[in-house]
């Protein structure tokens, strides 16, 4: 366990635009996923659920890999400043991927799917975006871990 | 945009460790879900009379990219492999219950 101080970080302004740039990254290959859907013949649903793991993978695998574990306190490896690389961090994990998974719309979908008495489909939504959630996050974690 | 959003929230709370980093990921979560039921619900208010675009820069751009699955995910993992179990499911029951109930909720405003 090293036991490391973080680097310095850069002004609020440079991690901002930093963030900005990931996050619209992420936001348009979700657009974009959503907008392949109508072709394949998928619910709309089932662009969220495949983006939100394919972020939580890669979150999870860079988040990991380039930790600093603090002496100070638990950190978690959703702490952006707590890295290696704080910046690139910021790109890829905050921006990135925090852009292309989205909950809001998860919670959204699960809602409409509940209130329309779709219990099946509100089922498979829930249950695949938890259950298959912890075992990649789980999956990125370990491979985050064994590529430090 | 909502990105950016998320990050200085989460900056400010965070530096100044103000809230541990769940609540801070929870109330943004919850924050969002409110929002988009909101704005989910004024668009069928308007029957259509409203340009698509404004709609998926709200929705996917903003909201989307303010909240996130991501962390949220990874956050309840770590909880798991970590022996707090009961706090992971704490975690995520809330946010799962809440975010259904808040999209409700922003959705009836609306109306």
């Amino acid at each position: 366990m090293n036991s490391k101080s973080p680097p310095a970080l850069p002004s609020i302004w440079i991690m901002l635009a930093v963030v900005f740039g990931g996050g619209t990254m992420g936001t348009m290959l979700r657009y974009g996923a959503g907008k392949v859907c109508p072709i394949i013949q998928a619910d709309p649903w089932v662009a969220v659920l495949v983006v939100n793991l394919i972020a939580t993978f890669f979150a999870a695998w860079v988040g990991r890999k380039y930790l600093l574990l603090s002496s100070e306190r638990f950190v978690d490896v959703v702490d952006p400043f707590h890295k290696k690389n704080p910046l690139f961090n910021l790109f890829f994990v905050s921006g990135c991927m925090g852009g292309l998974s989205t909950f809001s719309s998860l919670s959204q979908e699960l809602c409409e799917q509940f209130s329309r008495g779709d219990f099946l489909q509100f089922a498979l939504n829930l249950g695949l975006s938890l259950i298959l959630g912890i075992i990649v996050g789980a999956l990125g974690l370990r491979l985050g871990q064994a590529t430090r | 945009m909502g990105a950016a959003t998320r990050f200085l929230i989460y900056f400010f709370l965070d530096r100044g460790r103000l809230w541990p980093q769940w609540k801070i990921l929870l109330c943004i979560n919850l924050l969002g879900s409110l929002a988009i039921g909101y704005v989910a619900g004024f668009m069928l208010k308007m029957h259509g009379n409203y340009s698509q675009l404004i709609a998926d820069v709200m929705l996917t751009g903003f909201l989307g990219g303010f909240t996130t699955f991501s962390a949220f995910m990874i956050e309840s993992t770590e909880g798991l492999q970590n022996k707090r179990a009961r706090g992971a499911a704490f975690f995520i029951g809330v946010s799962i219950v809440g975010g259904m109930a808040l999209a409700w909720l922003g959705q009836r405003l609306s109306l």
